[in-house]
């Protein structure tokens, strides 16, 4: 008979089946990374929603009789089944089995299936007993219509909605680590109630013009009076009672404000770490976007013109003021150091996959050939784009493994020149450049689609379309004023002047096919 | 080619140097502190120690300043401010180019009556968008801006008996024989007020007008000699 059980343990752990149809089903209820989950938990709780507003109904029309089969028996089984498949995949029964088997193997022996039994039991009964499971069982009850009671279990379907809403989970979370503070509270409440209905109870009970005539009476009073609500259908007529009255009512300012005050500590504290966790799901969404590292000068003003252009980046600091002052400007920025090779793990930044390219603009060129070296030895592909502050760490930058020095005063240098030389000239690049006009120097790049329909340059007709083709840029080299026939090739990039809007008209209409002659 | 004053010796200053001094300029460096003052002459440039509150007039001396070109770039926003309009007053006509750190400051000394002020931060960061944005871009600027092709970018002003005096810029086609792309007109030297050739179809050109031209230095120089 044991033997019978450890074969069945290592036939299920063997098999692919098995494991893949649990895998599925534990991805699809835990995994929060599973892409399906999202519209399995928006599923639950429609039915959840649906369940409430049909018990809301009921008190005053009756339920016609498919309705009442829908939330007795399909929602209830629904839930039951989920209930079931996450009993099934909280752990794993043959897992023990198998664990249990090879270590009395291993220690010589005989196979006890007993110990095994009591382990699963065990690791079995820590889900049930969970909190969200007895939620879970009680939600199914309505199953058993003939209970009138049961039919208010279908409230705890309400409860459900919990598991389904993180952000709900987060709050229930945050008061959950105040535990103590209301338990304080909470010892502090309740002592003052009995207390006080014990005395009004004492006080009014025998008094013929008071209301308040029983101990549970007593009891509802002091609780309404405290929590300052004060409905007034109970009120004390007696001396004592009165008095008694006054301290309650200054007691329950004192709770209410007490407990509000808790709320929002536990708030103010769990805030900073609940935007963290939203900033790093939503990086970890985002497809391609540039990383700059280090908010300087010039990188506010990079990241302001990215912005304006909805160009996605992504900024790290580790000064929180700067962190502060950037989310201020709803720019994504995360307080992170960029030269700590753990914090892209922790951030969920995927170089390889989600970086188009590295930006090093701290405010020294040492933290730059740090991260920049960081970065490197994360990802050797990467184009890395740094700011060179002094000439002489100019050879250490392209050790560091960076491909694009911005050494400014060279820049600067070089445009003064430019500019004295041929000014209005200089000014008309400068305004190509800059975006001062909506005239624009843009790229276009060919494609496999452009090259099906047109062949050479005089295809692409672009007199008629207002724009001047500067050149064709091709493996690393520039074709000025490209002549009628040039023949164009894949992966060509065309440098155009003209009107932006005409230019990514121009765009468009050579992916467009044109009619065939 | 007009001399240039640089004032000042910082990196931005030894870089606007070095490049003069390549392509044969005269250049002569004026600082205000000593540290600057051994820098430069390490570096081989004539320089002189002077004053900021000096009022100018031994410029005029050396210099026909209706030829100079200079450079304020001063470490200090403020400073450079200070010298730009001190220059000004003294020389009405004298043509002034400022570095300023920001746009703020740009505009500054641009009111102080700087004729071109360079925003070191704007400038830098708009390179650094487009490298990222426009690569092909950035390659074909940086082998007109440095001269490593023979490819060029050349400024003509039109001469009252020019060919192209009186013709629509739509109608110009002499260009096309030598290779040569109009990229823009301006209507006067230094105004800020072009026409870019690929909006300004029926523009008519005027004598005065400056053109923008784009194209190989032996097909310029032909294109310079047509056109006159």
């Amino acid at each position: 008979m044991a033997k019978g059980f450890v074969d069945l343990a290592y036939f299920l752990q063997t098999s692919t089946s098995y494991q893949g149809t649990k895998t599925f089903f534990y991805s699809l209820l835990e995994d929060d990374s599973n892409p399906y989950k999202r519209y399995f938990d928006y599923m639950m709780m429609l039915f959840i929603l649906s369940s409430v507003m049909l018990l809301i109904r009921q008190v005053k029309y009756p339920l016609n009789e498919y309705a009442v089969i829908y939330n007795d028996y399909l929602i209830s089984l629904i839930f039951l089944v989920e209930y079931l498949l996450r009993f099934w995949v909280h752990s794993s029964v043959s897992q023990v089995i198998i664990h249990q088997y090879e270590k009395d193997e291993f220690l010589g022996y005989r196979f006890r299936l007993s110990r095994a039994m009591g382990k699963i039991l065990q690791e079995k009964w820590r889900y049930v007993s969970s909190y969200f499971a007895i939620i879970d069982l009680l939600a199914i009850m309505p199953f058993f219509h003939q209970l009138r009671i049961l039919r208010l279990f279908i409230l705890f379907r309400a409860f459900k909605i919990f598991r389904y809403t993180k952000s709900l989970q987060q709050f229930a979370g945050i008061l959950g680590s105040m535990k103590f503070e209301f338990f304080t509270l909470m010892i502090f409440a309740s002592v003052m109630i009995s207390v006080s209905s014990v005395l009004i109870y004492v006080a009014e009970a025998n008094n013929t013009n008071s209301a308040i005539n029983t101990i549970f009476e007593a009891f509802y009073w002091s609780f309404v009076t405290l929590s300052t609500v004060g409905y007034g259908d109970f009120v004390p007529v007696t001396s004592l009672g009165r008095s008694v009255a006054m301290v309650i009512i200054i007691s329950g300012i004192a709770v209410i404000s007490f407990m509000t005050s808790i709320v929002v500590s536990a708030l103010s504290q769990q805030l900073d770490g609940i935007k963290e966790q939203k900033m790093i799901t939503d990086i970890s969404k985002m497809n391609k976007f540039y990383l700059i590292c280090g908010f300087s000068e010039v990188s506010s003003i990079v990241m302001k013109r990215l912005q304006k252009d909805g160009i996605p980046f992504v900024l790290l600091d580790k000064d929180p003021q700067k962190i502060f002052q950037a989310s201020k400007a709803k720019m994504s920025a995360v307080l992170a150091d960029p030269s700590r090779q753990e914090n892209y793990e922790n951030f969920g930044i995927d170089i390889e996959k989600q970086v188009i390219s590295v930006l090093c603009l701290e405010d020294t060129d040492v933290q730059n050939i740090y991260t920049a070296l960081t970065i490197r030895s994360i990802d050797s592909e990467v184009p890395i784009l740094s700011y060179l502050h002094e000439n002489k760490n100019r050879k250490k930058l392209s050790l560091a493994g960076v491909n694009n020095i911005i050494y400014p005063q060279e820049l600067i240098g070089v445009l003064a020149r430019e500019f004295t030389g041929k000014p209005v000239a200089f000014e008309a690049i400068n305004a190509l450049r800059s975006q001062i006009t909506d005239v624009v120097i843009e790229e276009v790049l060919i494609d496999e689609r452009i090259l099906s329909q047109r062949k050479c340059v005089e295809d692409l007709k672009v007199h008629a379309s207002k724009l001047t083709l500067l050149g064709i840029y091709r493996q690393k080299q520039f074709n000025f004023n490209p002549p009628m026939d040039m023949k164009l090739r894949d992966s060509d990039i065309l440098v155009m002047i003209g009107v932006e809007q005409m230019i990514n008209e121009f765009s468009l209409n050579l992916h467009k096919k044109r009619a065939m002659k | 080619m007009k001399p240039i004053a640089v004032f000042g010796y910082n990196e931005y200053a030894k870089e606007i140097a070095s490049n003069f001094k390549l392509t044969g300029v005269e250049v002569y460096i004026y600082v205000i502190d000593e540290a600057s003052l051994r820098r430069a002459r390490e570096d081989g440039h004539d320089v002189e120690l002077v004053e900021l509150d000096d009022d100018w007039v031994n410029i005029a001396e050396k210099f026909d300043t209706h030829q100079l070109i200079c450079f304020c770039a001063l470490d200090d926003d403020a400073q450079n401010v200070f010298l730009t309009i001190s220059l000004r007053a003294q020389y009405p006509d004298l043509f002034i180019i400022a570095l300023a750190t920001s746009k703020d400051s740009a505009n500054k000394l641009s009111l102080a009556g700087a004729n071109k002020a360079i925003a070191k931060l704007e400038t830098t960061a708009n390179i650094i968008v487009e490298c990222l944005e426009k690569p092909a871009v950035v390659e074909v600027m940086n082998d007109i801006l440095y001269h490593s092709q023979e490819l060029k970018l050349a400024q003509y002003t039109i001469s009252e008996g020019s060919v192209l005096a009186q013709m629509k810029l739509h109608d110009i086609s002499l260009h096309r024989e030598y290779n040569i792309i109009i990229l823009a007109i301006a209507d006067r030297e230094l105004e800020a007020e072009f026409t870019f050739t690929s909006t300004g179809h029926n523009h008519m050109v005027d004598p005065g007008d400056v053109l923008v031209v784009m194209g190989k230095d032996e097909d310029l120089k032909k294109f310079e000699k047509a056109i006159k």
